[in-house]
């Protein structure tokens, strides 16, 4: 199968479909997600069968060309990306504000995501990333708020200055290397003797895509931009399922490529845990529902690092098996904030009660997506968290409980949405809604219980989960809860240090600094100790 | 390894691209109106052009265009992706002032602190 289709075929409907009457194009979206699901799964099943899928776009000879490859992460990705944007768009199915533009450019959005996760050529992957930059700050902006406005102008901007460092890390890359084709690169790295040379294109390189998978000190522009007040719920639940794990995909591809000379694995997890720690720590101090899931999206991220840092192979697995799972359980949140928010007209947590009498669907599927982020038994975040916490021995793994801990915090107070009175108002229900939200609260539970099966065919890699584990994580899932818990209710309820550290905002010169910092650093860190 | 030649061969494609890349970071960090961190971006972007167009150039050589002298053409792959580079700033800076004005409008202020402030304020 020509793998371009997988960036054609969304932009081509797209396209075509903008012209059409807005219910034609509906059912068009809908038939071309179902069609494109079909591709990916078969992608996947060719890749598995037949091995890595290599196709030079253009007839050009290899290496000078743009080349389309398919491997076991790619191909894993693109099925990600299509389920996660199948399950968007039925949830929107009705939805006021997807008219025929909102609709061209979600899709767009999916090619260019499409041709990130499948292009070789790094030049090619600049291309599309500054494209998704500018589409989706103008989805940020689309209900034109005012908080909107600001939060969408920082995210273009820093992410646009973030891009220039790229760029100017593929000018060095083409000056060191003299190629821009992924294999090629990791082939001439490993031929490089002067591995100083390499510090300038590895260090900018690693800034852009940390700033875009939003570790640490390059974060603080994501939570606004995930969870601004008037941004469709659907843009939300793609930026935070889906779009940050860019960043991260790019981040794991760049560090195979420079494995061979630079390896600054001990950094990255450092900073993951950093990420991890202060991620849950702002998140508790949130009132606002959807902004306390973006500060949880950076803790997960910051958990993500760390396993793909660990130096471990479990533990690495764990951390690529966790973005699917985040990206699912995430995803979920969001849109079940996005209806608890319509429904109650309002989305701060304190005013926010009795969700499971009012909206008993909406309800059951926001519990199952809190089991799964928490690492509960049998549900899919618990075999990622496991997978990762396996990586560490000793001290070290005191860091995964205490980031599980964090996680199990923020949801402790998000939960409190769940209980109380029935307040009744009768509103119609969407069909779509609750079909949507049931489908990826079952996938949670299925990645969980078939876990092993689906790790081992996905990325080829035969995880041992033990049998005796889950009696072990029994104890310890239900010790985490009721300490969290307890914390919550009897420390963090009511403390008012609470607010001055909600009220922390930078602005963007501030941000821009600490870009700037975490690039010297980062080149000052690598050039003293490892290259 | 401090032995760099202050001279005249340093001024270069690439030092002096670097130059205007760090100059732009400058501007990013210290300016607070909205404007000038747009063009601050634009001067980061610049530099990065004229780094990619500078790689692997030597002295003499001819522009790769139509029949001329192979060995001697500069290196047309850069050239060719930096037009695309171009194109792709020119767009960028576009979306990033009809998105400016739509912002001013809005807050009546082209300074982020003042934009934090007011919307913290409400």
């Amino acid at each position: 199968m020509p793998l371009y289709l997988f960036v054609i075929g969304p932009v081509f409907i797209a396209t075509v479909g903008y012209f059409l009457p807005r219910i034609w194009f509906k059912y068009v979206l809908l038939t071309s997600q179902l069609v494109l699901l079909g591709m990916a799964v078969s992608l996947v099943v060719d890749v598995r069968a037949a091995g890595t899928v290599l196709q030079q776009v253009g007839g050009w000879a290899p290496v000078v060309g743009i080349a389309l490859r398919a491997d076991l992460l790619g191909s894993a990705m693109v099925l990600f990306t299509t389920l996660i944007y199948l399950f968007l768009i039925v949830f929107s199915f009705r939805k006021q504000y997807t008219d025929n533009m909102f609709q061209f450019l979600f899709l767009v959005i999916q090619g260019v995501t499409l041709s990130v996760f499948l292009s070789q050529d790094i030049f090619n992957i600049y291309v599309m990333i500054e494209v998704m930059t500018i589409i989706i700050s103008v989805l940020i902006m689309w209900k034109r708020g005012k908080q909107a406005l600001y939060d969408g102008t920082l995210y273009l901007l820093i992410n646009l200055a973030a891009m220039s460092f790229f760029l100017l890390g593929v000018g060095f890359v083409y000056r060191s290397l003299g190629v821009l084709n992924f294999q090629a690169m990791t082939e001439r790295v490993a031929m490089i003797s002067d591995t100083r040379s390499l510090v300038m294109p590895y260090a900018l390189l690693m800034t852009a895509v940390g700033l875009k998978a939003a570790i640490m000190p390059l974060s603080s522009w994501l939570p606004h931009a995930h969870g601004t007040p008037s941004a469709p719920s659907i843009v939300s639940a793609a930026l935070s399922g889906l779009l940050v794990k860019v960043g991260i995909y790019m981040f794991i591809r760049l560090r195979e490529i420079f494995a061979a000379a630079i390896l600054a694995d001990e950094f990255f997890l450092v900073v993951g845990a950093v990420t991890a720690i202060l991620g849950f720590l702002i998140a508790i101090t949130q009132r606002d529902l959807k902004l306390i899931l973006a500060y949880s999206t950076v803790s997960q991220i910051g958990l993500i690092m760390v396993g793909l840092n660990s130096g471990s192979y479990e533990a690495f697995w764990g951390g690529v098996y966790h973005i699917l799972n985040h990206g699912v359980f995430k995803a979920l949140l969001f849109l079940t904030a996005g209806a608890i928010a319509k429904e109650y007209g309002t989305k701060d947590i304190n005013r926010i009660s009795g969700l499971f009498a009012r909206m008993p669907i909406v309800g059951t599927a926001t519990v199952l997506a809190i089991l799964g982020i928490i690492g509960t038994p049998f549900f899919n975040g618990s075999i990622s968290k496991y997978l990762i916490q396996t990586g560490f021995d000793g001290a070290h793994e005191t860091l995964i409980y205490v980031i599980n801990f964090g996680t199990t915090l923020i949801f402790a107070k998000y939960s409190t949405i769940l209980f109380g009175p029935r307040r009744d108002r009768t509103v119609p229900r969407d069909p779509f809604v609750a079909g949507s939200s049931i489908a990826m609260a079952a996938l949670c539970i299925v990645m969980g219980i078939a876990a092993r099966p689906i790790v081992n065919y996905l990325f080829a890699v035969d995880v041992t989960v033990e049998g005796a584990f889950y009696l072990d994580k029994f104890v310890a899932f239900g010790l985490t809860v009721a300490v969290a818990a307890a914390v919550y209710y009897f420390l963090l309820r009511r403390a008012a240090f609470l607010r001055t550290i909600r009220e922390i905002r930078f602005d963007f010169p501030n941000i821009a600094l600490l870009l700037t910092a975490f690039f010297a650093l980062l080149s000052v860190y690598v050039y003293m100790f490892v290259a | 390894m401090f032995d760099v030649p202050f001279g005249p061969e340093l001024i270069n494609g690439q030092t002096v691209s670097l130059l205007i890349f760090f100059i732009g970071v400058f501007g990013l960090v210290t300016q607070r109106n909205i404007v000038k961190t747009i063009i601050s971006i634009n001067v980061m972007d610049v530099g990065a052009i004229l780094f990619l167009i500078t790689v692997n150039v030597r002295a003499g050589d001819v522009p790769p265009v139509g029949e001329s002298d192979f060995l001697r053409m500069a290196d047309p792959l850069p050239q060719a992706l930096m037009i695309t580079a171009i194109v792709i700033g020119i767009s960028v800076s576009a979306v990033s002032l009809t998105i400016f004005i739509s912002l001013f409008r809005k807050h009546g202020t082209s300074d982020w602190s003042k934009i934090i402030k007011r919307i913290e304020s409400r």
